[in-house]
């Protein structure tokens, strides 16, 4: 049986290649949803606008491996990763509204989360956005500076300084050494 | 000589201690927050022990009561 030729550079509809690269995707969205979510909520301070972006992440890479059946390589993290990040920039550079509804909602943290990571987040929050990206790229995923700047598009240079104003900031909010 | 203001040499790992703890406790509450959406929701009074009992007794449902 012929297969019906692809519409635009999408996959043919029926194709064991299909199926795959479904399965694949459904893999790849179970393995990283939680972690991505997590991450989009220390990059934008609150939880249900993290759950939106992690969705839009996927939306995003869906889009791109249907014209680009190898836009996706694994490890998939790092990829997730800098979608998230740019589009946390981008976001929050351009809806006011949004950045609004989560200073709003941020104020009341979902009453599950321990005190510590209220207080963490509280303390990201108070970074404007680029400097908390690098923070996080740094502190959280344990990225290079180089690799930090080079998921952020910018020079290492930048993210030094970045990270030395982010570490004065997050040491005087989260307080003095403690024995942990 | 270490310049104005430079932190102490562990505040680096002060600092990643606490974003992993935070980032660790955050992974497990969308986790289950995903695992509690992926679970089927039952409503209430859809099981069968709280569905509403629509049996009538077999005396007011028999065609002889209907009757007299």
């Amino acid at each position: 049986m012929p297969v019906e030729p692809a519409v635009d550079g999408a996959e043919p509809v029926g194709t064991d290649r299909l199926s795959a690269g479904e399965a694949r995707m459904t893999r790849i969205y179970t393995d990283n949803i939680a972690r991505l979510t997590a991450l989009a909520c220390l990059l934008s301070g609150e939880a249900p606008a993290a759950e939106d972006l992690a969705q839009e992440v996927f939306v995003h890479i869906v889009r791109r491996t249907a014209k680009d059946p190898d836009y996706l390589r694994e490890p998939a993290w790092p990829y997730l990763r800098a979608v998230m990040v740019n589009l946390v920039m981008q976001r929050r550079r351009g809806l006011v509204r949004e950045r609004l509804r989560l200073l709003r909602a941020a104020e009341h943290p979902p009453v599950e989360w321990p005190r510590d990571t209220i207080d963490f987040v509280a303390a990201l929050r108070t970074l404007p956005r680029r400097m908390r990206a690098c923070a996080i790229l740094f502190y959280v995923e344990d990225l290079s500076r180089a690799e930090v700047a080079n998921v952020l598009a910018c020079s290492p240079r930048t993210v030094q300084t970045q990270l030395r104003e982010a570490r004065h900031r997050l040491r005087d909010r989260l307080g003095p050494l403690e024995d942990e | 000589m270490k310049p104005t203001g430079e932190l102490p040499a562990d505040t680096d790992d002060h600092i990643r201690h606490r974003a992993h703890a935070a980032h660790d406790q955050l992974r497990l509450y969308f986790s289950l927050r995903v695992l509690s959406e992926a679970l089927p929701t039952r409503r209430r009074g859809s099981t069968p022990q709280q569905r509403p009992c629509r049996m009538r007794s077999p005396a007011a449902s028999s065609p002889r009561q209907r009757q007299t």
